[in-house]
């Protein structure tokens, strides 16, 4: 039998051997490759990584931050640097990351914070979406990613580069041959929402998020957030922008409001703002850049 | 345990040490060491269900002895009749319960008489339609006189709770499995290499294919009101290449795994999606169960001894009740019956169209569509829901929603690189010649190629595979 064994162990070797040689030589080019992508999400999260290029106002959130925080416009009234870190479908967890990375080499100023609809919901795809940080080491990450489900997942991104880099190869490519328009990390969307599509008027829609449930990570990681600004000494401004339709999220507010009022603070709650017509969207929970510019103009009174 | 999790792989290797280095002397040793693994494997989802399966297999362990001892036809029948009501009673209390209660009260509702259902808080046992239906065909094989029942109640309880088939199969019989745990099983390279091929393929279908082409899936079913036209044509198509990614990745796994202690699982699948009928479709598609239902139901029906209407109604209903074998669900009903249907019709009219040779050409493409579109039933929560995205397939008044256009590229990636594999597999020559390449050089680099792909494009979610429901 332990002939048979060696034989086995010795083939097993010789195509794990292979295996590492061929992943060292996928990192060592695919990290260039990587770091020196077109803009992205990915490029904006590195950008970060690397301290920004120390911006006196910073913008955190998901989608709805990324495309309703126009980073030039309030560079232009308020006279300070702004970046806008919004990245689709991330949470508070990624907002935590880039903000603690963000800290480790300089404090903004001021943190503008969007608090996305899905705030305190568990859901596992927010996890999952920490891994955009593997291949640049985030600690802060890390260890919210190794708190959730153990280290096994960090540890094979530590020794195998075709899984830190895992299904990144898409975003990448497209960044490089047809690059998506950054504008300071804000990205405006052009589309315009078609008022065809609604057989009721838009406005008396309501949606109703009842019942979810509420991942108390999140909440721990939100009041974390809170804390860097005491111990930082930092100015943040909590929003919520427009939706099309009139939206009623009980858990959400009741979440937030108890996690800000134990640090004193308030949100500027702009959700069922009814100035903001179906012109104004790209769809129905995203501004389009004219409503993104309409809402910046609105929120610069706030932060000044 | 689920075969991609952290647990398996800490698991597999010390079974396989204890295995092959502690135990290898003594026989009774190493079927006592799978046993207890196997119990362990299936303990970790929960322990409670486990008294059900030590449950059934006493039972047909003993039933097995007194099939084989006594001739008195009655005493038989009796025996046979209490493995039947054990097994489907396990199965019927456990799966179908609230269906059925659910389904008489809206029959007596419909006829004018509204009653309230009894509902009962029940959670559905992993792996019990699959091990259920292995030993029943141990009892059934005895009652035929076609299989000598075992007195070694180590092995034979080994042989109902196998872990690498034990939750999702393939659904052994007897007379294949059962055997391998008498003789003596010697390590050899051969079956370690096959063991890790089928798992490495195992493995590519279950996290590049099936897992990726869920996240589409999943969204385009969850919030389908949304959505018309191309967008449920993919998804349909999505889902078909996912579940069979999911399915025969889970089988694979099982087939190579259990190579790894020295055993052979039979093939559950073989490209289905090239069949040229719908009954070739069954040839290929979870073969040990569409097989199983060959053997226990449409045979003892009939089958295909009788005239041909009494053919037709036997091929419809062993359908149906391989559709309802699925879950309790009207859907599952539905997908049953049309596989039955378009059976029955290629039985009577085949001959006849058969002579046109275009119809050679184009009844592969049929059948695929077909496969493909009651695979949408399929994963339907129910058929109103079914027929709102059959009937949006044809509406072409929204656009395709892409979702998150990362993930779109690696479904259209994962989905044409299996069915490449597929086409080469069925095509060439020498079948399987992606694994079974005669320079070891190309197969290692292909091996290591795979290995890459698969951590660099595939879902490490820790999903579970869509059978374990069933």
């Amino acid at each position: 039998m332990l002939p048979e064994f060696h034989k086995v162990v010795k083939k097993a070797l010789v195509i794990l051997v292979l295996f590492i040689v061929m992943d060292v030589l996928f990192g060592f080019f695919y990290k260039s490759f990587y770091m020196n992508q077109g803009p992205s999400r990915f490029n904006k999260m590195i950008y970060g990584h690397k301290g920004g290029n120390k911006e006196q106002i910073i913008i955190l959130g998901d989608s709805r931050a990324e495309h309703h925080y126009n980073s030039e416009l309030i560079s232009a009234k308020t006279g300070k640097s702004v970046y806008n870190y919004g990245s689709d479908g991330q949470s508070v967890f990624f907002n935590y990351a880039v903000l603690r990375k963000l800290l480790d080499s300089y404090t903004p100023e001021i943190v503008i914070y969007e608090v996305a609809q899905t705030e305190f919901e568990y859901s596992e795809d927010t996890y999952d979406r920490l891994s955009y940080f593997l291949p640049v080491h985030n600690k802060y990450a890390e260890k919210i990613l190794e708190k959730h489900a153990g280290s096994f997942r960090l540890f094979i991104s530590r020794l195998f580069n075709s899984y830190k880099y895992n299904s990144t190869v898409f975003i990448i490519l497209k960044s490089y041959l047809s690059p998506k328009e950054y504008l300071a990390g804000y990205q405006p969307l052009g589309e315009k929402l078609d008022v065809g599509l609604f057989s009721t008027e838009p406005a008396k829609i309501v949606d109703r998020k009842t019942e979810y449930l509420i991942d108390s990570m999140k909440i721990t990681y939100f009041e974390q957030i809170i804390q860097l600004s005491k111990d930082y000494n930092f100015e943040i401004d909590f929003f919520i922008s427009p939706t099309l339709f009139q939206t009623e999220n009980e858990p959400l507010f009741s979440t937030l409001n108890k996690s800000l009022s134990n640090y004193k603070y308030s949100v500027h709650n702009y959700l069922n703002d009814s100035t903001y017509k179906v012109s104004s969207f790209a769809d129905p929970i995203h501004l389009n850049s004219e409503g993104a510019d309409d809402y910046t103009k609105q929120i610069i009174s706030v932060i000044k | 345990m689920l075969f991609n999790s952290l647990e398996f792989t800490i698991f597999l290797p010390v079974v396989f040490i204890l295995y092959w280095f502690v135990t290898n002397r003594n026989l009774k040793l190493q079927n006592f060491l799978l046993l207890a693994a196997s119990y362990l494997f299936y303990g970790w989802w929960d322990w409670r269900f486990l008294s059900l399966i030590v449950f059934s297999s006493f039972v047909d362990y003993f039933i097995g002895i007194g099939l084989h001892q006594t001739d008195d036809k009655r005493k038989r029948k009796l025996l046979l009749l209490t493995s039947i009501l054990v097994n489907l009673g396990f199965l019927g209390f456990f799966k179908y319960f609230n269906f059925f209660a659910e389904s008489f009260a809206d029959a007596f509702t419909l006829l004018g008489h509204p009653i309230k259902a009894t509902r009962l808080n029940i959670i559905l046992p992993v792996g019990i339609s699959f091990y259920t239906f292995q030993t029943l065909s141990y009892s059934i094989d005895i009652y035929k006189r076609k299989l000598e029942p075992t007195k070694d109640i180590i092995a034979f309880f080994a042989f109902v709770s196998f872990f690498p088939q034990l939750v999702a199969g393939p659904i052994e019989r007897a007379s294949n499995l059962l055997p391998q745990f008498y003789r003596h099983r010697t390590f050899t390279c051969g079956y370690a290499s096959q063991g890790l091929k089928y798992m490495l393929k195992g493995f590519f279908m279950k996290l590049v294919v099936a897992d990726r082409l869920a996240i589409y899936v999943e969204s385009v079913f969850s919030n389908y009101e949304a959505y018309s036209g191309v967008t449920y044509i993919l998804a349909i198509l999505f889902f078909a290449f996912q579940i069979y990614g999911d399915f025969a990745g889970y089988s694979y796994i099982a087939i190579g795994v259990a190579k790894f202690f020295g055993f052979d699982l039979m093939i559950n699948f073989n490209r289905p999606y090239l069949a040229r009928s719908i009954k070739d479709f069954w040839s290929r598609w979870h073969i040990s169960l569409s097989t199983w239902f060959r053997d226990y139901v449409y045979i003892p029906l009939g089958g295909n001894r009788a005239g041909s209407v009494r053919v037709s109604i036997n091929l419809l209903a062993t359908f149906i009740i391989s559709g309802l074998w699925h879950g309790a669900n009207w859907t599952f009903i539905l997908w049953g019956a049309i596989h039955g249907a378009i059976q029955v019709f290629e039985k009577n009219a085949f001959k006849t169209l058969f002579k046109f040779k275009i119809f050679r050409f184009v009844y592969p493409v049929v059948v695929f569509i077909i496969a493909v579109v009651a695979f949408s039933i399929f994963r339907s929560k129910d058929i109103s829901q079914a027929m709102h995205i059959i009937k949006g397939a044809f509406d072409f008044s929204k656009p395709l929603f892409v979702g998150n256009p990362s993930i779109f590229f690696y479904s259209i990636l994962a989905l044409v690189t299996l069915l490449t594999v597929d086409i080469i597999e069925e095509y060439n020559q020498a079948k399987e010649i992606v694994f079974l390449g005669k320079r070891p050089t190309i197969r290692y680099l292909f091996y290591a190629v795979t290995i890459l792909f698969i951590l660099n494009s595939g879902v490490f979610n820790n999903s579970q595979f869509i059978y374990f429901q069933f």
